[in-house]
């Protein structure tokens, strides 16, 4: 029992003697037991929907498909109530909640959340309402994470890094894939690339599918059969799949966020029964096409075994993605993600057979034009490029399709993206009043380095060698404070305008720099090095010398304050005249 | 161990939450770690969890599982019964609650393969057999379904690896029955080399049924394996002397081989079984052949000797046939002889001029040759028109044996 309680103690804390565990791998532990938590969550709301889903529609007698409307409207005006009622932070999408709370709450997200979440969304896709888990998952993985940081007493950095560690959890075990979730969360929720963060996201949600593959089995969503690309002819297909896909997802973000708007509008009280509505609808259009009920994994199996006509593929996806819309729209609670598949599934495996019958040259497998429709639809809605290129791996298995899948993907973000700026989540997240930081913005506003600042000039540099006097006179010449020396060998020292006017004032202005006065050491800094690190170092050396990386002796230029500032556009105010008055100007 | 506070400014550690740092004096403390009565709750809840998981997961299996197999129980009696439609909607029912189950998926490719729709069947039947390489069943369902597609390669391909693969239960009869679906196939695609090869295979595994005996025997007669057929006809008279197909096989491949006495008697006997035509025919051939035959054993030097000279009065009437197959009703210049030919036909003149010599085994040995030289310059010359003195074919393809 002793010993146990020293195991435990030696991994809450360190010692006094030192680390057991130092904080890194204590955090790489908290991934894992994440992951775990997540995993048994997600497990339980898996086999929920699906039970939900066998009491519901699956039960329906064959005589009585005309009850099927019934159970969606049910389902999602009983969500709506919950949200509307008990749990409010259930309420929106996953990746914005997750985001706000890393961007906005130091990574606080309420357990209720969380139960909430698992609840709506039980009832709104059992139900057979066309959305997907994989969004609540990833906000109840999320949620799990925040609470456990909050148990362990996390510093306010690490529980910002927590809740993104807890959606890749959430998100791997609802898709079980996890290479896809742990790139969905770089670049959805985090919007960066953030290597700090990411062995304990690829822990956590490796450890949470290992739970889910535990628990129900390591069946994949999709049995994806051999794939076979035929020649690079088809590749102009697989473009043009790109740009219709790309075009599509556009106009389904636009007008699932303008119904959202239009909605969002209405009084809350009038907004409670359009759950109801859209459910309505929905199960109208399942009694006659029951494959657009549910998440539609099963669908997309039929489709990569090339069960339905191309037509017919069309039809189901247009019927997807209009009731998607209408739900989303209506705030059914439930994710994109799982709908977003369906109608890439539906869209790619409908060309290919329109392909097949108009296309002169030899056509790939259905299978193969699918998983490029998942990835293309996937791009263009959610805009994240990685993710949608090694979602697809993951699920074929197969190096085949990457070639055609990247092409069209990135031809789906380009057309996606003219039309429609931003994806639906940052779409979304405006719509609410957030203003969240988006992966594309970031890489539209890079972050300067050093060398986008530096001085190339030897303008602040002395040798050691020259007296009192000229170092004066050169820096009476410049601006700056402080003159930077090589002592020697890439050893570089600054020496201040006060103390070369003191050893002037002593009468050492004829003496050698290097005899007369003491000389301070100063860092290198390097010409690729971020501007907010050589800030850091500007706020204890008045300049900084930028050599090279292989030759430290070797000068690239100089860095001083001034020169940040001007890096940033920021204009130094010149003082006015002793006769003006410090403060504000009256009048 | 107590929990850890923590300076937020400058990292140290410090001994209170609401001290001041002593080292940078800031009051930004915060508690880190946990204590191990928290870290064993977390654990504690985990397990908690993890059994509760475990329970609902076990009872959601044994559902699925049940309802599945209900689901396939149903699909299995629909496709016996030959409603496919339905047979597939039931298997998609099981499959939805066992995506992983083989069975349902095998069920569903049959009954898409019955319903023929091939394209599915053959994405489900590779799926399955990307798992299990070497199982016979799927490599089966794979040929039947490459079969019917026409795409024969494949299909013998998969029969192949059908026939060498894995099955449950009586794997010999399996085994024998897709040979003999493969050499089906086979004798009606026209691939002769492939089913004699299959043939020789299927001979050393030879089936008891008599039926299937018979068919074989007759096929290896189709793919010219006359010493196979000889054999196996062979062993299905001494298990019955009487067996007017077989005495026919055997005589027909005896006749094959140049065995003209042994296919006479075959012939004969298959006479004394039921007498008709076709045999009366075959027994007058063969007595034609034995009769020109100069080579056969027991007739006289003297007999030999006049054989011979027939040959090449045959071979050479043989071959004006040939070059002239209008006869006398034929007006105009005949058609110029190779000189090879020519010079044949001069020696076969010069043999048959004048007196026939004396009957040595040198002059029987050289009209032979003559004959044969003749018979094989004018062949090209004879290909185009059907033979014309059948017993000669027959004597001059076993001379040249």
């Amino acid at each position: 029992m002793n010993t146990i309680r020293e195991i435990l103690g030696k991994l809450s804390t360190m010692g006094k003697s030192g680390p057991v565990l130092d904080e890194p791998q204590r955090f790489l532990l908290l991934a894992i037991v994440i992951g775990i938590f997540s995993g048994l969550v997600v497990v339980c709301f898996h086999i929920s929907i699906e039970l939900l889903n066998w009491i519901t529609i699956h039960s329906l007698a064959p005589g009585a498909k005309y009850l099927t409307p019934l159970w969606p409207a049910l389902g999602g005006v009983a969500a709506y109530l919950l949200v509307f009622f008990v749990v409010p932070t259930a309420r929106g999408t996953g990746v914005n909640y997750t985001k706000t709370a890393v961007y906005a709450s130091d990574g606080y997200i309420p357990f209720r959340s969380v139960l909430g979440k698992f609840a709506t969304s039980t009832l709104s896709i059992g139900t057979g309402n066309p959305m997907g888990p994989e969004d609540p998952a990833l906000q109840m993985g999320a949620g799990i994470a925040s609470l456990l940081g909050r148990i362990f007493h996390l510093t306010r950095e690490h529980m910002r890094l927590i809740a993104p560690i807890g959606a890749a959890a959430g998100i791997g075990a609802a898709f079980n894939t996890p290479i896809a979730a742990v790139l969905f969360v770089m670049e959805e929720v985090m919007s960066a690339w953030n290597a700090g963060v990411l062995g304990s996201i690829v822990l956590s949600s490796v450890s949470a599918v290992v739970v889910s593959r535990w628990f129900l089995g390591d069946e994949v969503l999709y049995q994806v059969p051999e794939i076979e690309v035929g020649d690079y002819s088809e590749l102009l297909l697989y473009a043009a799949i790109g740009a219709v896909g790309g075009w599509l997802s556009a106009l389904f973000c636009r007008y699932s966020i303008m119904l959202r708007g239009r909605i969002l509008k209405l009084r809350e009280r009038r907004r409670l029964w359009l759950p109801a509505v859209a459910g309505l609808a929905v199960g109208i259009v399942g009694t006659y096409a029951p494959e657009t009920l549910g998440a539609g994994y099963q669908v997309i199996d039929g489709a990569l075994h090339d069960r339905f006509a191309w037509n017919l593929l069309l039809v189901l996806g247009l019927l997807k993605l209009l009731s998607t819309a209408l739900c989303f729209g209506c705030g059914t609670p439930g994710g994109l993600f799982a709908p977003t598949l369906f109608v890439g599934a539906m869209l790619g495996g409908g060309l290919a057979g329109l392909a097949q019958l108009v296309w002169p040259l030899s056509t790939s497998s259905v299978a193969a034009y699918v998983l490029v429709g998942i990835g293309v639809f996937f791009a263009g809605v959610f805009r994240a490029p990685m993710t949608s290129v090694f979602m697809v791996f993951e699920l074929s298995a197969s190096y085949v399709v990457i070639l055609p899948v990247m092409i069209a993907n990135t031809i789906a973000i380009l057309v996606s993206r003219r039309m429609e700026h931003d994806s639906v989540f940052q779409m979304a997240a405006y719509q609410d009043g957030l203003d969240l930081p988006s992966i594309e913005d970031r890489r539209e506003t890079p972050a300067l380095n050093v060398e986008d600042a530096m001085q190339r000039t030897r303008e602040l540099v002395v040798s050691d060698r020259i007296s009192v006097a000229e170092a004066l006179k050169t820096i009476e010449s410049s601006d700056a404070d402080a003159l930077l020396v090589e002592v020697r060998y890439g050893q570089w020292r600054w020496i201040g305008k006060r103390e070369l006017l003191r050893a002037k004032e002593n009468g050492d202005e004829d003496s050698s720099l290097h005899k007369a006065m003491k000389m301070w050491p100063v860092v290198r800094t390097y010409p690729d090095l971020p501007l907010d690190q050589a800030l850091r170092k500007l706020a204890i050396y008045p300049a900084l010398p930028v050599t090279s990386r292989v030759n430290p002796s070797f000068l690239l230029g100089t860095l001083t304050l001034a020169d940040v500032h001007r890096a940033y556009g920021i204009t130094r105010q010149e003082p006015k005249a002793e006769t003006s008055s410090v403060g504000p100007s009256s009048g | 161990m107590a929990k850890r506070y923590i300076c937020l400014v400058c990292r140290n550690e410090i001994a209170h939450p609401n001290a001041e740092c002593p080292y940078c004096k800031a009051r930004s403390v915060i508690a880190e770690g946990a204590s191990p009565r928290i870290l064993g709750m977390v654990f504690g809840v985990m397990a908690a969890v993890f059994a509760v998981t475990g329970f609902y997961a076990k009872s959601f299996k044994a559902e699925r599982s049940t309802r599945g197999q209900h689901h396939f129980g149903v699909a299995q009696e629909l496709l016996a019964e030959g409603n496919h439609a339905n047979a597939i909607k039931e298997y998609r029912n099981a499959l939805s609650y066992a995506k992983e189950e083989p069975d349902y998926r095998l069920g569903l490719a049959r009954a898409l393969f019955e319903d023929e729709r091939y394209a599915e069947t053959e994405n489900h039947l590779v799926d399955l057999r990307s798992q299990d390489p070497t199982s016979g069943i799927l490599n089966y369902l794979l040929a039947q379904l490459a079969a019917r597609q026409g795409r024969l390669d494949e299909a013998v391909s998969y029969y192949r690896t059908a026939i060498h693969g894995r099955w449950e239960g009586d794997t010999e009869d399996r085994r024998l029955n897709l040979r003999l679906e493969l050499v089906d196939l086979l004798e009606t695609s026209g691939r002769d080399e492939q089913l004699a090869a299959e043939l020789i295979a299927l001979a050393e595994i030879m089936p008891d049924d008599r039926g299937i005996q018979h068919k074989l025997g007759a096929l290896m007669l189709r793919t010219q394996l006359y010493d196979r057929a000889s054999s196996l006809f062979q062993t299905l008279l001494e298990a019955n002397p009487r067996d007017h197909e077989a005495l026919l096989g055997r005589g027909e491949a005896e006749f094959q081989l140049g065995n003209y006495i042994t296919a006479r008697t075959q012939y004969n006997r298959a006479k004394l079984v039921q007498d008709d035509d076709a045999t009366n025919e075959r027994i007058a051939l063969c007595n034609r052949i034995i009769e020109l035959d100069p080579t056969r054993r027991g007739i006289s030097l003297r007999e030999r000797f006049r054989r011979s000279r027939v040959l090449i009065e045959r071979a050479r009437a043989a071959t004006l046939t040939c070059q002239n197959p209008s006869g006398a009703a034929f007006v105009g210049p005949l058609v110029a002889l190779p000189a090879n030919l020519a010079s044949a036909l001069e020696n076969a003149d010069q043999a048959l001029s004048g007196r026939p010599g004396r009957a040595t085994d040198e002059s029987v040995e050289a009209n032979t040759l003559i004959a044969e030289e003749l018979w094989n310059q004018a062949s090209p010359l004879c290909e185009a028109s059907s033979p014309p003195d059948p017993p000669l074919v027959h004597v001059m393809a076993k001379l040249s044996r």
